[in-house]
This record gives C-alpha cells, sequence and structure tokens, in this order.
C-alpha cells in the first residue's frame, strides 16, 4: 500500500485550500509543495531529495509553527516533528458537527479525507431511512453515497422480502469502539457499506448474497469472513473477492 | 517579518538519514528488511499487515523465494485463524474487523501475482484462499494452474466448510467446463461429474445450486436429465413479495437447461 504519499498530499492539500479559502486565516499563506522524496522513486513527485515547505507569516508577531505529519519509507516508518499545527487545525470548517467528524477521520487516521458536503442528515431511499442508513450513530450526520443508496434498495428488490440492516455508516469514533486496533480503512467509513442480517443461517445468508450479486459494482464479503451472521456489501472501487 | 521556524537541521538530518538507509536496503534483493520479516511472524495480526503491506510496496520487480515462503507461512496462518473463527461460528469480519479481510485480500494477491502454481504449497494456498465461488478468481486460477487443480478442488468439494466446498465446486465447474482445452482425462472427468452430482443432492440448498451451476458450465446433454429432475423436484424455496414461491435451486437448474440447449453440444 503507498501508506504515506496520498495521506500527505491530501493534507497538504487541505492546507492550502482551507487555509487560503475557508479558514480566512490571513496569517498564513502556503506556498510551493512539501516533497517527501527519496531514492526510491513512485511514491512521490517532486524535485530532488529533501522536504521544502514555506509559510511565510503576513501577520506579524512570532509564530512556533510545529506541523507534524507522519511518512512512511519501505523500511521506516517514522514521526517527524516539525510544528505545531494539529490535525484538528488542518481540518476544514463545516460551521457545525460535521467539522469535529471530519476531524475523526484525521486524528484515527483513516484513510479518508471527507468533505463538508460528503455528509447528510436526511439521505434516505425507497427501503431504507436515515436511522437505518445511520444506525446507532454517534452523531446525526453521517455518509450514504449514492450506490449506496441505489445499491441498497436493489438488493432490498431483489430479495422480495424485508431486510433487517446491521449496520451501515459508522463514523471513525464508532468504529474505533467497535475495534479500534484496525482502523484504517473499512467501507463502513466511507459510507458506501452496509451489513444486512442473516440470522445465523447459511441459507438465509446466501438468499441476500444472490439478492446482492445482481447489483452493478457491489462488493461482497465471502462467506468465510462474515461468517452466516450478515451479509456485507459494498460498493469500494475495486472488489478483491 | 516574523520569525517562522519550520524544522530544525537535525530533523532534516535525520530523515536524511532514514533515506539513505532506506536506499541501502532497498538495494538488497528485494529490499525487504528483516524487521519486515519479523512482522510477517508477528502475533498480532496488524502488525502482519503492516509487513505485508511494506513487501507489497516493493514487490514491482518481484518477490524473491524466501520472501514468498514466509508470505505463504503467514497466508498459512490467517487461513487456520479464517477457518477457527469460522468454526466457533464468529467469523473473522466479527472477531477482528472487516479491515482483516481487506489484509488477507493483499496477501493472496502477492501470492497470486509472485507465486508459482507449479509449487503444490502455493497452489494448494491459492486455491484453498478466501474468495466468491463467482469470482473472476476462479476461471483464473484454473486457466493458469489447468489440470493439476484438480485433485484439489475434489478436496475442497468436500470440506466441511461451506465457503470453502462451494468454491471447490465453481473450480470444478471451470474444469468441467475446460476438460477439452485442458486435455482432462475421462476417468477424471466422471470424477468431478460423479462429484457434482453428488453435490447437487446435498442437504444444504446454497451447496445444490452451486453444484448445478457447476454442471451446467459443462455444457454436456449427458447432464440435461439430472438437470431436469432437478428443475422439476429440488424442494428449496422461499417467499418473493412479487415473485410469490421462488425456487433458487431449480431456477438455477432451469438456467443450466439453457446454456446447455444454446451451446449446442
Amino acid at each position: 500500500m503507498d501508506a504515506w504519499s496520498d495521506q500527505e498530499y491530501t493534507m497538504l492539500h487541505t492546507i492550502a485550500v482551507w487555509v487560503d479559502n475557508s479558514w480566512g486565516c490571513s496569517h498564513w499563506d502556503y506556498s510551493g509543495v512539501l516533497f517527501v522524496n527519496g531514492p526510491n522513486s513512485g511514491y512521490t513527485s517532486g524535485p530532488g531529495l529533501g522536504l521544502g515547505l514555506s509559510l511565510p507569516n503576513y501577520g506579524g508577531g512570532n509564530y512556533d509553527i510545529e506541523v507534524g505529519f507522519q511518512f512512511y519509507c519501505d523500511c521506516v516508518q517514522g514521526y517527524v516533528p516539525f510544528g505545531d499545527w494539529t490535525q484538528a487545525q488542518l481540518q476544514p470548517q463545516c460551521g457545525d458537527e460535521r467539522g469535529s467528524i471530519i476531524e475523526e477521520y484525521s486524528s484515527r487516521g483513516v484513510d479518508l479525507q471527507p468533505s463538508c458536503s460528503d455528509f447528510t442528515t436526511s439521505a434516505s431511499s425507497t427501503y431504507f431511512q436515515p436511522h437505518e442508513y445511520n444506525k446507532n450513530g454517534y452523531h446525526q450526520w453521517y455518509i450514504a453515497r449514492g450506490s449506496l443508496l441505489s445499491g441498497a434498495d436493489t438488493v432490498r428488490s431483489n430479495y422480495g422480502s424485508a431486510l433487517i440492516v446491521n449496520g451501515s455508516y459508522r463514523c471513525p469514533d464508532k468504529q474505533c469502539d467497535i475495534r479500534c486496533a484496525s482502523i484504517g480503512g473499512g467501507r463502513h467509513m466511507h459510507g458506501d457499506a452496509m451489513d444486512f442480517n442473516s440470522y445465523h443461517d447459511t441459507p438465509t445468508w446466501w438468499a441476500i448474497r444472490n439478492a446482492a450479486n445482481t447489483v452493478s459494482g457491489r462488493c461482497i464479503e465471502p462467506l468465510d469472513l462474515s461468517s452466516n451472521s450478515h451479509v456485507h456489501v459494498d460498493f469500494r472501487p475495486s472488489c478483491p473477492w | 517579518m516574523s520569525k517562522i521556524r519550520t524544522w530544525s537541521r537535525s530533523s532534516v538530518s535525520f530523515l536524511a538519514v532514514t533515506i539513505a538507509l532506506c536506499a541501502v536496503t532497498h538495494g538488497q534483493g528485494q529490499g525487504v528488511a528483516p524487521e519486515t520479516i519479523t512482522s510477517l511472524k508477528s502475533a498480532d495480526w496488524i502488525e502482519r499487515a503492516r509487513g505485508v503491506r511494506t513487501v507489497a510496496g516493493l514487490a514491482g520487480s518481484g518477490v524473491s523465494d524466501a520472501v514468498l515462503g514466509e508470505l505463504l507461512g503467514t497466508l498459512e496462518r490467517e487461513l487456520r485463524i479464517v477457518e477457527d473463527s469460522f468454526r466457533r461460528g464468529i467469523g473473522v469480519s466479527n472477531e477482528l474487523g472487516e479491515e482483516y479481510g481487506d489484509y488477507l485480500a493483499e496477501l493472496q494477491s502477492l501470492i497470486r501475482k509472485n507465486g508459482d502454481l507449479t509449487d503444490n504449497r502455493v497452489l494448494r494456498m491459492v486455491a484453498f484462499g478466501v474468495y466468491n465461488p463467482d469470482s473472476p478468481f476462479v476461471a483464473e486460477l484454473v486457466n493458469r494452474a489447468g489440470d493439476g487443480l484438480t485433485p484439489l478442488a475434489l478436496e475442497m468439494a468436500d470440506s466441511d466448510l461451506a465457503g470453502r466446498r462451494w468454491n471447490g465446486l465453481a473450480l470444478l465447474g471451470r474444469l468441467y467446463e475446460q476438460r477439452e482445452a485442458l486435455g482432462i482425462s475421462a476417468a477424471a472427468v466422471t470424477q468431478i461429474r460423479g462429484t457434482l452430482y453428488r453435490a447437487a443432492q446435498d442437504d444444504a440448498p446454497p451447496t445444490r445450486s452451486w453444484a448445478v451451476i457447476a454442471i451446467g458450465a459443462g455444457r454436456s446433454r449427458q447432464d440435461a436429465a439430472f438437470l431436469r429432475q432437478i428443475a422439476e423436484s429440488d424442494p428449496a424455496f422461499r417467499e418473493h413479495e412479487a415473485k410469490g414461491t421462488v425456487s433458487p435451486v431449480r431456477e438455477a437448474a432451469l438456467e443450466a437447461l439453457e446454456a446447455i440447449d444454446r451451446s449446442g453440444r
């Protein structure tokens, strides 16, 4: 996995965009690009070896900047502190609870950096209501991608009788409360996954699975992994199963 | 102009040294450091996943036999964990998190890409891995491994683990379909057909259904009478709000019969 470059690039991009446009934080301007580039090519782009970050301060006063970022190399994972900007300060501000949810994604190292517009309080579909897309949610805001909204309905329609949702969206804090050690990916945090209850019954699991199997773009977790407790369906870009 | 401190000289030095060390290590074989091998053997699956991702990040030009051996050992361990959790009725995605499956998929992919399928240990691990019976991987595996897969597929089709059994039936279906192209012996074809027929009469409807699909894949008129019998008598049914009573195994048998008719064989 190219674990380091995406996240770092996204974070820096966020600095550039949000500092300038949304935070209105006129003290800071961002110029240049942070390069983490070594002899093992393929991870980053940019000239030469080394780090470069320019943060001109137009606001006056003295500032101690410590920007922390993680980097991975082929043989080392390290944390290089050279700043004091916390992840929270790097997040877009949505003017409501979404800001803190977005902060969860950063602070828990999720491989997704959602924007304010990714969240909803009301997304639903023909067969499934907001409380099912955000089952036992920690926040009123949740992510429910269009592929999931239409896909879940097609599963339900193909199945031909009621389906109980075990879970769908999970914010990173909720995901962490379930199982924190492995947090990082997880389609439930991406808002494109749903678990349907199959009641520990293999024929039921199989019937739901067959109902999901005709849905375009679906990714169904094999029985070996989920057992017959639930059918996990998501709409990730590329299904490994 | 205010003072801006960006990073210390020592931080830059540290990074430079780190990157230089990486370069040195990367130049050795596939660049897999001893710490990565240690990670692959960790008791903690998160650490093992970290090791696999490190190897995957370096694997563009292939994986050495030694590293592949370590990866196979890791996969053997993961498959035991998956089986154990499944037998206890839990499932690793419930027990360890759905991210465990993502890690397992990455490990399997690494071995599939780099493993030699003429090596029976590799072939066994790859075939016994976790995937769906209708995954494109089934056809890919048969195409790559050929007839050598038949004994393993027959063994899988008798597994007490439902998922493995279904995958075994799917592999047999593909072998049956490719029997001429792969030059599978008449005796082996008879054995495959017998196994599929038995599975088509199993107590479990999903097993019957996968067996029927596999039989249909053979496109053989020899199987038409058997499939017709299933299409008329399989006892599995469920109620569908729009369609009324549906019989999934019978439907699978009808589809198989139509495919045989279309093939004209």
